[in-house]
């Protein structure tokens, strides 16, 4: 069932329907907030924000294809706003560390870690190009930027990635020469 | 030991790598069950959601503070009666014309404050959509409550022509409309109170300068057209910030 087609039942009181939108996108929203904001805890109430948003929003919505893209600016939106109220939290929580402390884990840490050393922006774009597939010109709409704006956020994000993921094996590879 | 050169596609490969396994069960389910209770609904049009907000926003900032009220009218009918009698009309009416966007403006920051949010989210209407009913509302009764007592003022007790009136209450609006701008930038980019403070400086700056550099300060060297001219400008950038806040989660599909 397509996007369009759920939301117009929706809107006429179908709560199947109303399931099956939150199925659908739950849990690539939820990541998309975990991995701007880093916690497990805060991301599932900034997701819970985003859909009772949705759901404030779908009397007035009118669909025209790009539901997808409407969603995630709300999700953006949400995630810049948290930002400028609190101080961020750490993303990594003593029990998680303790949870699971495999090589696996430590390597998505790292990448975690380098996500959160880029400005927000950045952060924001380079995320929804690599993990949700989004073009420029759609990322440009959901961060409520111009295109070249967009491109040139992807363009220094990219650039910082490989400096910090090249210096990140770099260090490693030494520790284990020193080894 | 040599660095090995990362490519783009290293770094894609790398990034795509960290996925997230976090047990998200429970919280969509309690989310489902929350969305639940917000059906069926009901479609409603942008102009009908926007009526009802702007009449509710109406009904809060006019009948709550009612003595406030009558305080701040009587205070500006005295004020502008006065500035009649000075060497040029204008001093008096140009820093007291902001004065009911001050006091309605602080009613508009205190509802939008952070401290809000919790409550936001069990209304029925987006934050957005009740943060432009508030800002329009604002700007109406602004405008009306200075124009009116103002024109009032000037069709009693002014011996100048109907144009020389128009134009004395044109130039009154320049400063409405200038705080008014800076107000709705703040509005767009912070949700604190402190926001008013910062607006309170610069009208109180403004005021100052009137008042000990008098004649030399440059608002009243400009001509009556360059008034008109700069509450335009303002004007559509107003329309602009107005836009901007409405649209603040849409998305204009067709350019994509």
């Amino acid at each position: 069932m397509a996007d369009a087609d759920l939301i117009q039942s929706i809107q006429s009181g179908d709560e199947a329907a109303l399931e099956i939108l939150i199925h659908r996108y739950y849990d690539e929203i939820f990541q998309y907030i975990y991995r701007i904001k880093g916690g497990n805890e805060e991301a599932k109430d900034i997701t819970q924000d985003v859909f009772m948003s949705m759901m404030k929003a779908l009397p007035s919505y009118k669909e025209q294809g790009y539901f997808k893209a409407w969603l995630y600016k709300i999700a953006h939106n949400r995630c810049m706003n948290s930002f400028r109220n609190q101080n961020r939290e750490v993303y990594i929580t003593s029990e998680e560390q303790v949870e699971d402390f495999t090589k696996v884990y430590v390597e998505q840490a790292f990448i975690q870690e380098i996500l959160d050393s880029l400005p927000q922006m950045q952060r924001s774009a380079i995320i929804l190009k690599y993990y949700h597939g989004f073009t420029a010109k759609e990322i440009a709409r959901i961060t409520g930027v111009s295109t070249p704006t967009a491109k040139s956020r992807l363009f220094q994000g990219l650039r910082k990635l490989r400096k910090a993921l090249q210096k990140g094996e770099f260090d490693s590879e030494a520790y284990k020469t020193d080894k | 030991m040599r660095r090995t050169k990362l490519t783009n596609d290293d770094v894609e490969t790398k990034l795509r790598a960290y996925q997230i396994h976090a047990d998200v069960k429970e919280g969509k389910r309690e989310l489902i069950e929350q969305l639940k209770t917000m059906m069926p609904v009901q479609q409603e049009s942008h102009a009908a959601v926007l009526k009802k907000l702007i009449h509710q926003s109406v009904v809060e900032l006019l009948t709550r503070h009612k003595l406030q009220w009558i305080v701040l009218i009587a205070l500006l009918y005295f004020g502008f009666s006065a500035s009649l009698h000075m060497k040029d009309e204008r001093i008096f009416s140009l820093f007291l014309s902001p004065l009911p966007l001050f006091y309605l403006g602080w009613h508009v920051i205190k509802t939008n404050d952070d401290g809000m949010r919790e409550l936001e989210a069990t209304y029925k209407y987006n934050f957005q959509q009740l943060l432009f009913a508030r800002v329009v509302t604002l700007f109406a009764l602004s405008m009306a409550t200075y124009t009116g007592i103002f024109g009032g003022v000037l069709l009693l007790h002014s011996s100048l022509s109907l144009t020389q009136n128009f134009l004395l209450i044109v130039q009154g609006l320049t400063p409405i409309l200038l705080i008014y701008a800076i107000f709705l930038k703040m509005s767009i980019q912070y949700r604190g109170r402190s926001s008013w403070s910062t607006l309170f400086l610069i009208w109180s700056c403004f005021t100052i300068f009137s008042i000990y550099m008098n004649e030399s300060i440059f608002f009243f060297h400009m001509k009556s057209a360059s008034y008109i001219l700069l509450n335009i400008v303002l004007l559509a950038l107003i329309m602009y910030q107005w836009i901007k806040i409405w649209r603040m989660e849409r998305i204009s599909y067709d350019s994509f």
